[in-house]
């Protein structure tokens, strides 16, 4: 039954509006990013997908995580067909599992096959192509984005159990993301930061040594793991270092992503639809 | 058996009680109507009774399984007709029923015979491969019903089945239920609307601000009613002498009579009584030329019924 939720999931996504907007968004970001990083920055692929440029296109397949499940719950609940979907007998953990299933196997293939094509697309136009080690490295980071999908999906579907109305959800769901998220996890360090006499943020964030709530914050954002996680998998930029360890980085996101799993699991399974 | 065995059944929403303390048993075999006035608790009640809400107090229980405890046994055995139609607009008909062929456990070698089935028994298997967003109220009512039949279920449970449907397609949809019942399928159908409660069901109940305040064949329904109210027989004839009016007052059982032009009517205590009538205006030189019983209709009862008893609209 598992794999029919899936697979109507996948069926209902691929004919929204939002799949094609932000995907085509994304394709385009992509080859524009390969190309102007292969022609004019000078950069190939390896350092293309450690930089700063190709960290704004991964902006895109969190908010297409975000787009596709801020409603999966809300949306169906509101439309009604979740009040026939309760009424068969079908375990509510299980309809559950299938639509986060399907929402992640389609942000995923979307992300590895666009971005496989812009890393080789910017080999191609640098004329350089590079080893495998780097190849290998490379599909190690494109791998832990796969997490970062986990984190906001569940993020997302979260608020989407929570919510009576999408509009809500999707407001709650932009707003922590964009706004809350990366304030929780910047503010206190930057406060840090200038307590020790450290203004030039990030230039000289190797002389600090952080306490751990510092850290632990600064964790609470997946996008910024990521942004570590980067440097850790695909070599560090000489002007950044990093805050967290590869471990604390992917420890903090599968935490995330648990947290809110396993919270909007429990409020499905309980839910009154009233 | 028993297919629905309603207990003590109670909801609140803060301080309103939606569904207070309904006790109610349907046979097997039964065609129910569930008969209340916008806002009685009808689809408060249905959601309880399928698992979809869970009730401030009172239990449910479908062929003898209890609803909460054992909801996934029960799930199996019955087919769901919301109030307001639920489907995937972007999917076509076939990709709906075909989903929740797959829900409702359906082994999947025998989903697409079992659907194209229930396409051709509700006239829909031209627009299989349509998108449901693009279908008419009535289709939409029709695939939601071939949806609840996916399973063989011994037990429909349908709210407000023609709620928005234009005559034609309340017709068509009644005429779906009837033949259903008749296959031997339980039935539980709320609705506002006592013609259809009348052509469809042999039970009905009524409920009025959360209150199940009678559970009654049709018949025995009526004639509740006329007791107190009697029936009113009026008589047309030739002419309408002092004699006749006399006599008509006279005759045991009639409790009021009055004339309008060439027509006598009296108010009498039951249909037994319009014979005698007859007879002693045509024995008193009076010639009949109609003969007419009003007995008062389902919807006056209900009327009635509804009247006092709660006094919320
Ligand atoms: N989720 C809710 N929260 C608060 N009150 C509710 C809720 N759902 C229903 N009610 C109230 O409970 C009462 C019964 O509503 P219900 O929908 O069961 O009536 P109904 O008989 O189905 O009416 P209708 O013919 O309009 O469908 C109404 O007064 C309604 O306002
Ligand atoms: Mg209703």
């Amino acid at each position: 039954m598992i794999l029919d939720v899936i697979r109507k999931e996948i069926k209902e996504i691929r004919k929204t509006r939002r799949l094609l907007v932000i995907g085509i968004l994304f394709v385009v970001a992509t080859i524009a990013c390969a190309v102007v990083s292969a022609q004019w920055l000078d950069k190939g692929p390896n350092e293309m997908i450690n930089g700063g440029l190709y960290g704004l296109i991964l902006m895109f397949v969190s908010l297409l995580a975000l787009m596709l499940a801020y409603d999966t719950i809300v949306g169906e609940r509101n439309r009604g067909s979740l009040a026939l979907v309760f009424s068969k007998p079908i375990g509510r953990g299980q309809f559950f599992l299938g639509k986060f299933l399907g929402v992640f196997l389609l942000t995923t293939v979307l992300f590895i096959v666009v971005s496989s094509f812009g890393y080789w697309l910017n080999a191609a136009i640098f004329g350089e192509f590079p080893s495998g080690a780097e190849v290998a490295a490379a599909y190690k980071f494109f791998f832990a984005v796969l997490l970062v999908i986990l984190c906001w999906i569940s993020f997302a579907m979260f608020f989407s159990t929570c919510f009576k109305s999408a509009a809500v959800s999707l407001i709650t769901t932009l707003i922590l993301w964009i706004m809350v998220l990366p304030m929780i996890s910047q503010i206190p360090l930057h406060i840090y930061a200038e307590q020790q006499g450290q203004i030039h943020i990030p230039f000289e964030l190797g002389e600090i040594s952080f306490p751990i709530w510092v850290k632990a914050l600064y964790a609470v954002n997946p996008d910024t793991c990521i942004g570590e996680l980067s440097g850790h998998l695909l070599g560090s930029l000489p002007f950044s270092s990093s805050i967290l360890t590869t471990g604390q980085s992917i420890g903090a996101m599968v935490i995330f992503a648990v947290v809110f799993f396993v919270a909007a699991f429990w409020l499905f399974r309980r839910m009154s639809l009233e | 058996m028993k297919a629905i065995e309603i207990q003590g059944l109670t909801k609140k929403f803060g301080k309103l009680t939606a569904v207070d303390n309904l006790d109610l048993e349907i046979e097997e075999g039964d065609s129910f109507g569930f008969l209340g006035p916008n806002g009685a608790g009808k689809t408060t009640t249905i959601k309880m009774l399928i698992g979809l809400l869970r009730p401030t107090r009172g239990t449910v229980r479908i062929w003898g399984h209890d609803m909460f405890a054992e909801g996934k046994e029960v799930k199996k055995s019955f087919g769901f007709v919301p109030d307001f139609y639920s489907f995937y607009e972007s999917l076509t008909a076939f990709e709906n029923l075909e989903f929740f062929a797959a829900l409702s456990g359906i082994p999947k070698g025998e989903r697409g015979k079992r659907i194209l089935e229930l396409l051709e028994v509700f006239s829909l298997e031209e627009r299989a491969n349509s998108k449901v967003g693009d279908f008419s109220h009535g289709m939409k009512q029709r695939l939601v019903i071939a949806q609840a039949l996916l399973p063989h279920p011994n037990l429909l449970i349908l709210d407000e089945p023609t709620l928005g449907l234009d005559p034609r397609g309340q017709f068509e949809i009644r005429e779906l239920i009837k033949s259903i019942s008749q296959e031997g399928v339980t039935t539980f159908i709320s609705s506002h609307l006592l013609v259809e409660v009348e052509d469809m069901c042999n039970k009905v109940g009524i409920i009025n601000s959360g209150r199940l305040i009678r559970v009654n064949s049709i018949e025995n329904l009526k004639s509740e009613i006329e007791a107190p109210t009697g029936i009113e027989v009026r008589i047309e004839c030739e002419e309408v002498t002092p004699e006749i009016i006399a006599v008509v007052k006279e005759v045991e059982g009639v409790r009021d009579s009055g004339v309008e032009g060439k027509t006598i009517w009296a108010r009498v205590e039951s249909s037994d009584i319009t014979p005698t009538l007859t007879t002693c205006i045509v024995t008193s030189g009076g010639r009949i030329r109609k003969v007419e019983e009003h007995s008062p209709s389902l919807e006056e009862v209900f009327l009635k019924l509804t009247e006092r008893e709660g006094g919320q609209g």
